[in-house]
């Protein structure tokens, strides 16, 4: 023997071995070019030839770019349609299946199918039902006698179409996190407010929305960060990309259009750095609710 | 045995001599072999045609070895570029004349190699030809050689018409102004005015042909979307605004189709509609698979228009990569010669005209009455501007056509902004390719 | 469990039933008209089932029109080298980040969370760009290479590992077993399910992957299903065929539909713990 081997020494150093592969993974393909990214916005590049330093004028560009504009505010207007009612919708949701009652269980299933289908599926179905001669036009339009609806055609109905397919498609998905929340509430508190005479509206006003702060935070910021990138929605269910007169262009589409159908890959770049500094804007100020909530 | 063992040696040396001089010739024929990468978009019918054509040639040039490849349309303008970008382009490929322009810009296309082609000089190729340079002509200089040229016309879908108790041949309107008319007597609408089957409608959503629409439209008003010489878009003139009024009033006033439709070639085969403009000469084999008994008429012109031009001519130009090897370069000039020689071949087998005399005198092409309506529209065909950034171009005018014929906008609000956003790409797109071509 | 009164219960019932049934029935339209006649599918009024039950003809159909299987077969490639990777390194990642104090660990740690918030948009030009640079593009390597890790599954993995017992890994590293050995046979084995919660989302992120794809790919050969239907629904100067398109998107949904029936638990498990982690 030669003595006590010096393990606790050598021991942590294994640690930074088994670290090691996602760190130079993520080192590669996500530090790296989101740096790249960064230089490039600041470049003007078309693929074809070098880049060229341009500083900061995409983006001083992008204040006066109309396309980039109309993005901005339709990307806007989605997540405003999207967030609000599917905070509302999903609570509701999950207030009602958190009852108990015969078929809950089934129904909470069924309810929960829209989850289940990748986005181009569901764009892709809805592609199919919002036709303008077809079934949601029969469905919404036959007690009128309307017998066309031009539901992604329009100027006005393309975005609210979006809108209303995104919201079908996540408010499942949301209900399952309050569903989560309201399960983590204890049971005493309810019993407690129970011995007292509360009924059912009241227990949830006092009780249970308190104790459900963080999530509901949880459930606005995910849904508004989600809104956000929304991309293949929108480029699977138009028949044309961006919509008729660009009405349901958004930041995610906008980047694919400079970057890879105009070959602007510095604008592309500019565009994807105004969407991640929102989108870290909206995650610091769920932190911030979050510390105060706790 | 001393003699012998001398006499093997001596065989050794011979053996290993012969062995050093194949092998060296060998390697100094590869070394010498020029490969050609040949690019071309898919379109089935041509694609066997192609392979012959490179089979042939490969065998007269023993020397030159062809890498054909075929690229599906939707990706072919991306992958050029993003080839070209990282120094592997294709040596010789054929492009859209609508995207031309782009490739002169960065420099990556060789002015024609006439020499190389084996002509005197550019008479010699082009007066074979009726037309169909002038889309790949810059600065004087030809750039590309025509593969395809082709101008739309309108087909009439007989058995429609003769149900409405019309005919085409005396009925079909000449003008712009007499075509809602006429469309009108031949859509079918059901209790709420909503056209179950239209009588004529314009494609929409194909970005091509509302360039080339629209383009046609304002040729005939003496106008232009875009002025090559001032590069400045000249849509916010009163003949751009009448053509956008035009169709406003098409989809909105008079109802009888509009960009909801969104495919109105298929509408066409399938019966859904009585007339369409942007086929080809090439519509002729749909037609006849569809099993549609159609009629060929001029595109209508306005009644009081300028001049006196059919639809915009466009055409596929074969060109040759900049940046590749004089050698290859040359080689790629006498394949792409060898390819244009085949024309008939391409005609009759590919439905792909070009107006060379060959072709013209073909039995079967003078047999076709269709035939005579195309060639005198292309005879007055003008092409449409060449511009950089032409899918930007393009899309604005989409968008902005959107706002007025669906958003219901009025036209003297739109175009203005439509103009303006045009000539900011088009200012910034030039400069881009001025800046990048040094 | 609640406390509430049950007397609303069939009232509940009612409301529960007319959500559920709103929710599901572009899902049901979707399985249906994938064994319907095409002139069936948009037939007005609806028809809830199909009249004239096709049995397989619209997938033959979506099949001989695109190369549909090869599609579902890149998918499933894409997705199981996606789990596996980032399953495995994701724990070994985790429990090296939770259970061994090396320099620079809490700086590392942070490093690779901070890229769970780097949305997708603001990679997809670079690492394009990049890919490029490798000679990756149109290749498997550079579809399924760049996102084969996923942040997430470190996060997870580091929390679910900081929680075992210390003893349990002192004992058999007294015994003479080696780091790695301890990771392999004591350490993944008491993971396994939240390795499986984690197996699940990853799954169902990669096969409803589409930016990349479609950025990244040329050939159709190469392709995943997720842009592969589009096909079906913008084919190249064709009408859409929606009959081939619902039997494409069923047969999407069908791997997903499973992992849910078979593993609900891990299922719901893994979506709450991916959306909690914000």
């Amino acid at each position: 023997m030669f003595g006590i081997r010096p393990r606790p020494i050598n021991r942590k150093w294994w640690g930074l071995v088994f670290v090691l592969p996602v760190v130079a993974f993520f080192a590669l393909f996500s530090v790296f070019p989101v740096m790249f990214g960064f230089y490039l916005s600041l470049t003007d590049y078309d693929l074809l030839s070098p880049p060229e330093w341009v500083g900061l004028e995409n983006f001083r560009n992008l204040f006066t770019d109309r396309l980039f504009l109309t993005a901005l505010d339709n990307t806007l207007v989605f997540v405003a349609g999207s967030t609000v009612p599917v905070w509302f919708a999903s609570l509701l949701a999950a207030l009602v299946f958190d009852q108990a009652f015969r078929g809950r269980d089934i129904l909470k299933a069924t309810f929960f199918l829209p989850v289940l289908p990748p986005v181009v599926v569901i764009a892709v179905v809805w592609r199919m039902l919002l036709h303008p001669n077809g079934i949601m036009t029969w469905l919404v339009g036959s007690f009128r006698g309307i017998s066309e609806i031009r539901w992604l055609a329009d100027t006005v109905l393309a975005p609210l179409s979006m809108i209303v397919v995104h919201d079908w498609a996540v408010i499942p998905f949301f209900m399952m996190i309050w569903l989560a929340g309201l399960a983590g509430i204890s049971p005493e508190l309810r019993e407690a407010a129970h011995i007292d005479g509360a009924n059912a509206v009241r227990t949830f006003w006092h009780i249970e929305l308190p104790q459900l702060r963080g999530t509901a935070v949880l459930v606005a910021a995910l849904s508004t960060i989600n809104a956000f990138q929304t991309f293949t929605l929108q480029y699977v269910l138009s028949p044309d990309p961006g919509g008729p007169a660009n009405s349901t262009l958004v930041l995610g589409l906008l980047v694919l259009k400079y970057g890879f159908q105009y070959f602007r890959m510095g604008d592309a770049a500019a565009v994807s750095v105004v969407m991640f500094a929102i989108i870290l804007a909206v995650t610091a100020a769920q932190l911030r609710f979050n510390r105060r909530a706790t | 045995m001393m003699r012998t063992v001398k006499a093997t040696r001596g065989r050794l040396l011979l053996c290993i001599a012969m062995a050093v001089c194949v092998i060296v010739g060998v390697n100094r024929a590869i070394a010498e072999q020029v490969i050609v990468k040949m690019w071309m978009h898919e379109h089935p019918p041509r694609i066997a045609i192609d392979k012959s054509i490179i089979a042939a040639f490969e065998q007269a040039n023993p020397d030159v070895k062809i890498q054909y490849e075929v690229i599906p349309v939707a990706e072919y303008g991306t992958k050029l570029l993003t080839a070209f970008a990282s120094g592997a382009g294709p040596d010789l490929f054929n492009q859209f004349s609508g995207l031309v322009a782009q490739y002169y810009n960065a420099r990556v296309i060789a002015p024609v190699d006439f020499a190389a082609m084996g002509y005197a000089d550019e008479a010699a190729l082009t007066s074979q030809y009726l037309n169909g340079f002038d889309g790949a002509r810059f600065a004087g200089r030809l750039y590309g050689i025509p593969t395809e040229v082709s101008n739309w016309a309108c087909y009439a879908n007989n058995k429609i018409w003769k149900e409405a108790g019309l005919d085409p041949g005396h009925d079909f309107p000449t003008t712009w102004e007499a075509l809602p008319a006429i469309a009108e007597k031949l859509t079918q609408r059901d209790a709420n005015g909503v056209p179950l089957r239209r009588g004529f409608d314009f494609n929409w959503s194909n970005r091509n042909a509302v360039w080339m629409t629209s383009s046609t439209m304002l040729h005939q008003l003496g106008g232009n979307i875009v002025d090559e010489a001032s590069y400045k878009a000249t849509l916010d003139t009163s003949a751009g605004r009448r053509v956008m009024q035009y169709w406003a009033d098409w989809a909105n006033r008079r109802r009888l189709g509009g960009p909801q439709y969104t495919d109105s070639r298929t509408d066409f085969l399938a019966g859904r509609l009585a007339m369409e403009c942007s086929f080809g000469i090439w519509g002729v084999p749909q037609m006849k698979d569809a099993k549609i008994d159609y009629t060929v008429k001029p595109a209508p012109r306005f009644a009081d228009a300028v001049s006196d031009n059919g639809f915009d001519a466009y055409a596929f130009y074969m060109m040759v990569n900049a940046r590749s090897p004089a050698v290859t370069q040359k080689a790629a000039w006498k394949l792409a010669r060898s390819y244009v020689d085949h024309a008939t071949d391409l005609f009759t087998g590919a439905g792909l005209f070009v107006p060379r005399k060959e072709v013209m005198d073909l039995p079967s092409y003078k047999a076709d009455p269709t035939s005579a309506v195309f060639i005198e529209e292309l005879k007055k065909a003008k092409f449409s501007p060449r511009v950089v950034g032409y899918d930007q171009v393009a899309d604005t005018i989409l968008r902005g056509r959107d706002r007025m014929v669906q958003g219901g906008e009025p036209v003297a609000d739109v175009l203005p902004a439509m103009n303006d956003d045009m000539n900011a790409i088009l200012r910034r797109e030039r400069a881009r390719a001025e800046a990048m071509a040094k | 469990m609640n406390l509430r009164r049950i007397s609303a219960g069939p009232a509940l019932f009612l409301i529960a039933l007319a959500v559920a049934a709103l929710f599901a029935f572009p899902i049901w339209f979707m399985v249906t008209s994938a064994f319907k006649a095409e002139g069936e599918i948009q037939a007005i009024p609806i028809h809830w089932l199909p009249h004239d039950f096709q049995w397989f003809a619209r997938f033959r159909e979506a099949a001989d029109f695109a190369p549909l299987w090869r599609y579902f077969f890149n998918s499933t490639v894409y997705s199981l080298v996606h789990v596996g990777v980032t399953v495995f390194f994701g724990a070994l990642a985790g429990f090296g980040f939770a259970k061994y104090r090396f320099p620079g660990h809490t700086f590392l740690f942070f490093f690779v969370i901070s890229t769970m918030m780097i949305p997708f948009q603001v990679l997809v030009v670079p690492l394009f760009i990049e890919i490029k640079a490798f000679g990756w593009e149109n290749s498997y390597a550079g579809l399924i290479i760049p996102g084969m890790m996923n942040a997430f599954g470190v996060f997870m993995m580091r929390q679910y590992a900081a929680e075992l017992p210390d003893e349990l890994l002192e004992a058999a590293r007294v015994d003479g077993a080696g780091e790695f050995h301890i990771f392999l046979r004591i350490v993944m084995p008491l993971l396994v399910p939240a390795l499986a919660s984690l197996a699940i989302i990853v799954f169902i992120w990669a096969w409803g992957a589409f930016l990349w794809p479609l950025v990244i790919v040329q050939d159709r050969e190469l392709n995943v299903l997720a842009v592969g239907l589009t096909n079906y629904s913008q084919p190249y100067q064709r009408q859409p065929m929606w009959g081939a398109a619902m039997a494409a998107s069923t047969v999407a949904t069908i791997p997903i539909a499973c992992l849910f029936v078979f593993f609900q638990r891990y299922f719901i498990k893994g979506l709450t713990a991916a959306a909690v982690k914000g």
